[in-house]
């Protein structure tokens, strides 16, 4: 759990943690807060999507990330420095964290590509994986039975996947299904390797 | 639903640490994990009764290019710009009837 941060809730003063959405410390001790569907992508992409509104602020204050050195920096784990060694995946690759009960799972967002969608088995479930572009993502929660066989057609800004078992489709504009395409989402995380792999130390790794 | 305000306080793994000399850092250990408190409660503010441009209303403030975190409820989404988040980590927010704390 290298560099995992913790907020502290102004009711109670008890401590939760970023990751796990546990309370560690405080009054709560033990709880867990719901962890909610969120999707990544980017202001350009955002904007077919029907209904958004958009957290004020400075106008336009920087046009990047203050941690972006940090992301680069490939030997720097957290604030202090630690060292973490693992064989599986590089330090600080970056996973989509996904839970179910006590079984997790890190699939590495590479494995995630613009137009060639991961699907993925876990924990009794059938999940999607999409991307357009390494910070837009999105899980979905895929009926049972459907999309075993799945063909994948090319879309300008998106895809469409069909079950080659029967007529079932599902349609995507980048990572946001258009009308008429009705999934559940299913809450995942983005981290890095390292701190996904410290809290959760039994993960299961997505291999394609 | 409850606010939160914001202590970066970082959990760290015994065993595997090599860490900066700083007797300053308050420390203690939770289930068997060190956690530093390495800055006092609101130093990073968190954003409490956050206000939201329209999409229209966006393009002055945000680069095409701009990361966002999107929360939806009932067809209505919230966007959290990641790049202004790394400077309040949190969000009191409430979608509709959905209370959230947007991280990051």
């Amino acid at each position: 759990m290298a560099g995992c941060s913790c907020h502290e809730d102004d009711q109670t003063g008890s401590l939760w943690s970023q990751i796990t959405g546990e309370c560690i410390k405080g009054e709560l001790l033990g709880k867990k807060l719901t962890l909610y569907p969120s999707t990544f992508s980017t202001f350009e992409k955002s904007k077919s999507m029907t209904i958004i509104y958009y957290l004020k602020k400075p106008e336009k204050e920087g046009d990047t990330s203050r941690y972006q050195k940090y992301f680069e920096d490939n030997n720097r784990i957290g604030i202090f420095g630690h060292t973490f060694s693992d064989s599986l995946l590089q330090t600080k690759d970056r996973v989509i964290g996904i839970r179910s009960g006590e079984k997790q799972i890190a699939v590495p967002i590479n494995s995630v590509r613009p137009h060639r969608p991961v699907f993925l088995s876990f924990a009794g479930q059938s999940l999607l994986i999409i991307a357009d572009g390494i910070d837009n993502i999105a899980c979905f929660i895929l009926p049972d039975g459907k999309f075993v066989n799945p063909n994948i057609k090319t879309l300008q800004n998106g895809m469409t996947i069909t079950d080659a078992t029967g007529p079932e489709m599902i349609a995507f504009d980048g990572i946001i299904p258009v009308e008429g395409t009705e999934l559940e989402t299913y809450p995942v995380v983005t981290a890095f390797w390292f701190a996904w792999k410290s809290f959760f130390p039994t993960t299961e790794v997505f291999t394609n | 639903m409850k606010n939160w305000c914001v202590i970066i306080l970082v959990l760290i793994t015994t065993g595997s640490l090599i860490m900066a000399q700083n007797t300053e850092i308050q420390k203690e250990t939770i289930a068997g994990h060190t956690l530093y408190e390495v800055l006092e409660k609101g130093e990073i503010p968190g954003i409490y009764n956050p206000e939201y441009y329209s999409a229209k209303d966006a393009d002055s403030f945000y680069f095409e290019n701009e990361p966002l975190m999107i929360v939806a409820n009932n067809g209505i989404a919230h966007a959290y710009s990641t790049w202004h988040l790394d400077h309040h980590e949190i969000v009191n927010d409430r979608i509709g009837d959905l209370p959230l704390a947007a991280t990051w």
